[in-house]
């Protein structure tokens, strides 16, 4: 086992499964989520690769998850913590990796979090004009969304207001 | 007194890299701020991968990043690789390793022409257009389509190479590696190239790790961090290859690096094909596709694209569906925490320069 | 010297225009990518008298490569109300037609003909450069033969387009 192995699972409130030998888990609860990646980036974690998040419906949670690089040990981490799917929100990371300030963009658009601190979260980043609910949910039916809004054409010869060729 | 005034190097561009708006606000001929706007291709890949069977993924997924499409195709096999457990066997190795190079050569022929005419020098792109080609009609004859593949998939490759392919691809690297000489004169040793990319931004290594950057923009300050050496996958672990690093960290240093990492590709390609083993299967046997479950659990693999680190984060939840693919393209943080700081204070006619520079490619943004 | 008829005329000037055709740089979607290795010496399309040219005000040709976004609908549907007549669409791949791959994308648009007229549609995911030389051989039949109309259809049919585009674009 790797000796940084060893210094994260010392840091508190870490709890470590290596899946292999340059790829390991760390879960953390909610309340400790900022400070651990702080830690982490002392550790020698410095460059963050994505931070986005999964919707665990039937447990009524979203899992953020983190994914690091410490490019002198050649190991990732992955830092996941889970958050109530009400009124879901975060504390921004960008103070600590600077990339983050995008993705967090992107995590409110999608899933609806809200991230406090980010002063560009809330508005319109990748959607325009999208006024249903955050469509990267579960329980939004893109299917249904589709035979809504948009119709499909039926055979070759069907007279639209324009000709095919 | 000078007012600042708004102006949108919109959509219909042909300086900007694909589909995709930059709004700036100037004073006379300078940069105050710049802002990106992405979101023009957005077709909701992960929304699309959930609904979707594993293998019907396939068909989906090469349109993410549509100059180098094999490499989307490469991290998906090795996400599932790894949860399942399997190992793919040697002879499908080499043959990816081949396969990912050439896609490589491609996506930087392709730069290669989008930067040399930002820049107004167009006769490099009709040479780059042209070589390129050839190596598609290597890829057609491989794999039966010109630009999406779908021909590395989980287990190994789809088939076999046809026979005396291997012939001419060592003959398309021979033919490759003489015509550098000629890109050199045209462009690389130009003075007027020199004259207009060295000392445009610059950025220096601390700035280039708390910024996020991966890939040539890395390798231009003087880091060596390639996928290929830290996290090797494929053949690359019994393949002899250096890392070309440079200190400078502006945008000639970035073309230059783009320029010998075209020569490492071609030299990987032709140690890839003699040391390949003879004979052997290229696919481990997989099961039905209805009924493909993956075991539960999460994983995060990655290569090394043209561009960058590319990665894919997988969560399959033991159905035969994956419950969220979540994409890594090197172009986000390039783009918004890199590209927005380095425009402030440059002049409008470098705008379409430093964005082909630090090669940002705009359907890895929005996915 | 006779006077000429109206016909006469028409056919004279769909002649020389067919010859002239000038395409819209604008890369909307994937299909962008065989778009190089069309316009330069291997599958050259200049010797045609097409070339890509920058402005929509003085370009025939709107080639929309591939599928269509909402975010670039409205820009596709300004560009286009910005050519002059007689101006000519031509649809590329097998997402205008019907969707294609994205057929369950919440953002992708299904058919590109409620949305403004087209004249000509390429079959394939992505078609090769000589099918695009023949759809534009095709499209210069038509136009000699003064059968794409096109813009004449929009003009005529405003009201159609226009609640279409309402619907999607909000």
């Amino acid at each position: 086992m790797k000796e940084i192995i060893e210094r994260v699972k010392r840091i508190s409130g870490a709890e470590v499964s290596v899946r292999r030998e340059n790829l390991i888990f760390v879960d953390v609860s909610r309340d400790k989520l900022i400070s651990m990646l702080y830690d982490m980036k002392l550790e020698g974690f410095n460059q963050l690769s994505i931070m986005s998040a999964v919707d665990r419906l039937e447990d009524n949670e979203f899992e953020i998850f983190y994914v690091l690089y410490n490019y002198r040990e050649k190991i990732n981490a992955v830092v996941r913590s889970r958050i109530e799917r009400e009124n879901a929100e975060i504390e921004t990371a960008e103070k600590i990796y600077p990339p983050a300030h995008t993705y967090e963009r992107e995590l409110t658009e999608m899933f609806g979090i809200k991230v406090l601190g980010n002063s560009e979260s809330g508005k319109p980043f990748i959607l325009e004009n999208w006024k249903d609910k955050p469509p990267m949910r579960k329980d939004f039916d893109s299917v249904r969304y589709v035979n809504s809004h948009y119709e499909f054409r039926h055979s070759a010869e069907e007279e639209t207001e324009g000709k095919n060729e | 007194m000078s007012k600042s005034y708004e102006l949108f190097i919109g959509p219909n561009h042909p300086g900007v890299p694909g589909n995709f708006s930059l709004h700036l606000e100037l004073e006379g001929d300078t940069i105050v701020s710049a802002k990106g706007d992405p979101g023009y291709l957005h077709r909701a890949f992960e929304k699309g991968m959930e609904n979707r069977l594993y293998i019907q993924n396939l068909a989906l997924i090469p349109r993410i990043c549509v100059p180098e499409p094999d490499i989307n195709e490469a991290a998906y096999s090795m996400a599932i690789e790894d949860l399942m457990g399997v190992e793919i066997p040697e002879r499908a190795k080499y043959i990816r390793t081949i396969v990912l190079e050439l896609a490589r050569t491609t996506a930087y022929l392709q730069w290669m022409g989008g930067y040399a005419a930002s820049l107004g020098l167009y006769t490099l792109s009709q040479w780059a257009t042209g070589d390129r080609d050839y190596a598609i009609d290597m890829f057609s004859e491989l794999t039966g389509a010109r630009v999406y593949h779908m021909y590395i998939w989980p287990g190994g490759v789809r088939r076999d190479l046809p026979a005396g392919w291997e012939d001419e691809i060592l003959g398309y690297v021979k033919y490759l590696k003489d015509k550098l000489e000629d890109y050199d004169n045209l462009f690389f040793k130009n003075a007027m190239f020199m004259h207009r990319a060295k000392g445009v931004a610059k950025i220096t290594q601390e700035q280039a790790l708390e910024w996020g950057a991966t890939g040539p923009v890395l390798k231009a300050t003087g880091i060596a961090q390639d996928v290929r050496k830290d996290a090797p996958y494929a053949a690359y672990p019994y393949l002899d290859f250096d890392i070309p690093v440079l200190t400078e960290g502006d945008s000639w240093a970035r073309a230059i690096i783009r320029r010998m990492e075209i020569e490492n590709a071609l030299n990987l390609i032709e140690q890839a094909v003699k040391k390949m083993p003879k004979k052997g299967p290229v696919w481990t046997k997989m099961p039905n596709p209805f009924k493909w479950y993956v075991p539960t659990g999460e994983t995060y693999a990655k290569v090394e694209s043209s561009r960058g680190e590319h990665g894919f984060y997988m969560v399959s939840d033991g159905t035969n569906k994956p419950y969220r693919v979540a994409v890594r393209g090197a172009s986000m943080p390039h783009m918004f925490t890199i590209a927005e700081k380095l425009l402030v204070g440059s002049r409008l006619a470098d705008a379409s320069h430093i964005l082909l520079s630090l090669d940002i490619c705009p359907p890895e943004i929005d996915r | 010297m006779d006077k000429m008829t109206e016909e006469q005329y028409r056919a004279i000037s769909n002649m020389l225009r067919k010859r002239s055709l000038w395409m819209l740089h604008y890369c909307t979607g994937c299909g962008a990518m065989e778009l190089p290795p069309t316009m330069t010496s291997r599958y050259d399309m200049e010797r045609f008298g097409i070339v890509p040219y920058v402005t929509p005000r003085q370009a025939d040709i709107l080639l929309v490569t591939g599928y269509v976004n909402t975010k670039t609908l409205r820009r596709i549907v300004t560009v286009y109300e910005q050519m002059l007549d007689p101006k000519y669409v031509i649809g590329f791949g097998s997402c205008p037609i019907n969707g294609g791959v994205y057929w369950d994308s919440y953002s992708v648009i299904k058919q590109l003909d409620k949305y403004i007229p087209v004249d000509l549609y390429i079959a394939g995911c992505m078609p090769r450069p000589e099918a695009i030389i023949t759809a534009f051989r095709h499209l210069m039949d038509l136009v000699d033969k003064g059968k794409a109309d096109g813009y004449r259809r929009y003009k005529e049919n405003l009201d159609y387009y226009k609640k279409n585009q309402r619907k999607v674009l909000g």
